[in-house]
């Protein structure tokens, strides 16, 4: 019976691959055939074995639901088979079924279930009961293969999507311009991706195994003073070092570094390191630039300034001379000789009045001093310098309270002069001039106003009026050096603020312009709107 | 003064064309006081000496001259104690704040801008009476 071919290898019941398999071990052939009859309707695999030793060699190629084992065979009984099965690690798991003939007695059944059996059947078989017990455990069997399936997609997944990380990784590391390395602490490098290679000039092929941090270095020492701070803070962000390539030219680096240990106490460095090079020297190229413009600048300042200068003195004596002669000898010259003199004397006041807008203009911030400047005094000086100039063009000035703040006194009465000079100046014909100074704090900064219904400026105007020598109007219609907003602009800038013009032509200009308030408490308690008065 | 000698005013300025139009403005003005020229800090000091007689009754000085300019002068005037009583008015183009407080500590009496055409010339005068009438 040992080597019965009808039961040894075959499939009694045609199953969908999905089903379990169940192993039936009795060395009788018509116990076989019961059990099997009885089973197929559970729709699953049934595989028979008529010995022991077969029911071994069977476990060995598949993976039972569960094992019917028939305790009494001949040569090896249902208890041997039992603990060898156990014994294959494939089946130790495998839960075995009992069924035996003998009356159950206790003894009988704790030598079974000692050797892992789960249950006992008692012959003769109910189908029912045998159908009901198999089919828990192949039931028990199929949900566990089910999340065993799952389990390994899971993993499977989780590896593929790991495999997809690492080689993007890999290939973002191999693309990036960073150089990423790892070295030990004495700078032996143990790992380097292209750019790192491609920073230094090495050949690509080349190993990194074989390079050392301390080749790049021109000068060990500061390698040491690298590791010393990473050592000591744990990382480096963004060390700046020169470095030699491996042809011997000179690059700039940044440098990050981290110090790791790994399990066993062993220090490593984990670094990135960028060529900055051009930036360095861009940025050198830019503060070079920075210094000569400043140098240029103080230049051209102190030019301005003693040229102004050294050109009003013989103007002074020209004009005085001219106006000597007007004085003295006008009688003695006709009519036209009088205009000539005239037109001198008025070219040199004009001049005059050039190089004096010039050098104040260029003396910005040369000589500036920063004070408590209360705004109200210092709008009160202005009127009063103004004062013939408003009495004779009647304007109404309306004036809210002014702060105090840390500035230029004498810089800003020069912005308050010359806007409120200007609103002056450029009244419109036929409409009673109103003037309206105000001031309003917009966080750390105050913006003053100087408001007016006079002719206004083109749209297109509203920046070119800052600039120096920009007027836009003919001297026979307005006079002016067209330097005063220029002043004004570079005396606002001066403290750090900004100067605009909103104006409509035809309706007037509305001046602002910011000055930092300071640490200053404001003077000003309630809105100027309600405190507005007219002076 | 001791005598009945006319007021003298020392002028320290190195341009000519100032000078004259300061003296034809005393003409004009028709004042009568001597006026003592140096073009220069050291003339200046020369003619300051006491050998030269007692000190003027207005030392008048240009800011910007060549060599030693005013504020020296100024820093000489102070320490010399026959020249203590004498005031002395800076006259400068410059119309620099700067220039006028460093003229003013060391102890120039005031600081005035240079006339620029011939009625300024005659103001001056005028406001300079003061010191010797």
């Amino acid at each position: 019976m040992d080597d019965a071919p009808l039961y040894g290898h075959g499939t009694l019941v045609d199953t969908p691959s999905e089903s379990a398999k169940i192993l039936l071990v009795d060395d009788r052939p018509d116990k076989l055939v019961a059990l099997t009859a009885v089973l197929s309707e559970l729709g699953q695999e049934i595989i028979c074995a008529n010995s022991g030793k077969e029911a071994l060699r069977l476990v060995l190629s598949h993976d039972f639901a569960v094992i019917l084992l028939d305790v009494s065979m001949p040569v090896m009984d249902g208890y041997e088979a039992a603990s060898l099965i156990r014994k294959r690690r494939k089946s130790e798991d495998t839960p075995i079924i009992f069924i035996t003939a003998m009356s159950a007695t206790d003894n009988h059944a704790s030598k079974g279930y000692s050797l892992g059996a789960v249950d006992y059947i008692y012959a003769p078989v109910i189908p029912d009961i045998l159908r009901a017990k198999v089919a828990v455990f192949v039931d028990l069997f199929n949900k566990g293969r089910a999340i065993r399936r799952q389990s390994e997609a899971l993993r499977q997944a989780a590896e593929q999507r790991a495999d997809r990380l690492e080689d993007r990784l890999e290939s973002l590391l191999n693309r990036l311009n960073v150089g990423i390395f790892r070295c030990t602490l004495g700078g032996q490098v143990i790992s380097a991706n292209p750019a790192f290679l491609r920073i230094y000039g090495i050949n690509p092929a080349v190993d990194p195994k074989t390079l050392s941090m301390s080749q790049f270095y021109l000068d060990e020492g500061e390698r040491r003073q690298l590791n010393e701070r990473l050592k000591r803070d744990g990382r480096v962000q963004e060390w700046h070092v020169h470095h030699r390539c491996l042809d011997g030219t000179r690059i700039w680096c940044s440098i990050s570094n981290t110090l790791l240990t790994d399990g066993d106490g062993t220090f490593y460095i984990d670094g990135l390191i960028e060529d900055i090079t051009v930036r360095k020297q861009a940025e050198a190229a830019l503060i070079a630039k920075a210094e000569e413009l400043a140098r240029s600048n103080a230049e051209l300042e102190e030019f301005a300034y003693v040229a102004s200068h050294d050109l009003q003195e013989p103007l002074r004596m020209i004009s005085s001379y001219a106006s000597l002669l007007n004085e003295r000898y006008a009688s003695s010259i006709d009519e036209r000789g009088r205009g000539f003199l005239g037109q001198m004397v008025e070219s040199s006041k004009r001049m005059q009045d050039l190089i004096r807008d010039i050098l104040s203009f260029s003396r910005i911030g040369k000589e500036a001093t920063s004070t408590h400047v209360a705004c109200d005094e210092v709008l009160d000086r202005v009127l009063f310098n103004l004062d013939a100039a408003i009495q004779e063009s009647q304007v109404e000035i309306r004036r809210a309270p002014l702060p105090t703040l840390l500035g230029d006194g004498v810089l800003i009465a020069q912005i308050f002069q010359n806007l409120i000079g200007n609103a002056i100046k450029f009244r419109r014909a036929g409409v009673a001039p109103v003037i309206t100074i105000a001031a309003q704090q917009e966080g750390a900064w105050w913006w003053l106003s100087v408001e007016d219904n006079g002719i206004g400026i083109p749209a297109e105007c509203t920046e070119r009026v800052f600039e120096v020598f920009q007027r836009l109007h003919t001297r026979s219609e307005y006079s002016g050096t067209g330097i005063g907003l220029a002043i004004c602009r570079k005396a606002v800038r001066h403290h750090g603020g900004d100067i605009r013009v909103e104006s409509v032509l035809g309706e007037g200009s509305i001046f602002r312009f910011s000055l930092p308030s300071g640490a200053i408490q404001s003077s000003v308690g309630v809105p100027a709107q309600t405190r507005m008065e007219v002076s | 003064m001791i005598s009945g000698r006319s007021p003298r005013v020392l002028i320290v300025e190195d341009n000519p064309g100032d000078v004259f139009l300061f003296q034809e403005g005393l003409r004009e003005m028709e004042v009568n006081i001597e006026l003592l020229v140096a073009t220069e800090v050291d003339e200046g000091i020369r003619l300051l000496a006491p050998a030269h007689g007692p000190p003027p009754c207005l030392a008048l000085i240009d800011l910007h001259l060549p060599k030693r300019d005013g504020k020296y002068l100024l820093a000489y005037l102070r320490v010399q104690a026959h020249l203590s009583g004498m005031p002395a008015v800076i006259l400068s183009s410059s119309q620099r704040p700067v220039d006028r407080d460093a003229c003013i500590k060391l102890g120039a009496h005031d600081v005035l801008v240079k006339p620029s055409d011939w009625n300024g010339y005659c103001s001056l005068i005028d406001d300079l009476a003061r010191f010797w009438s």
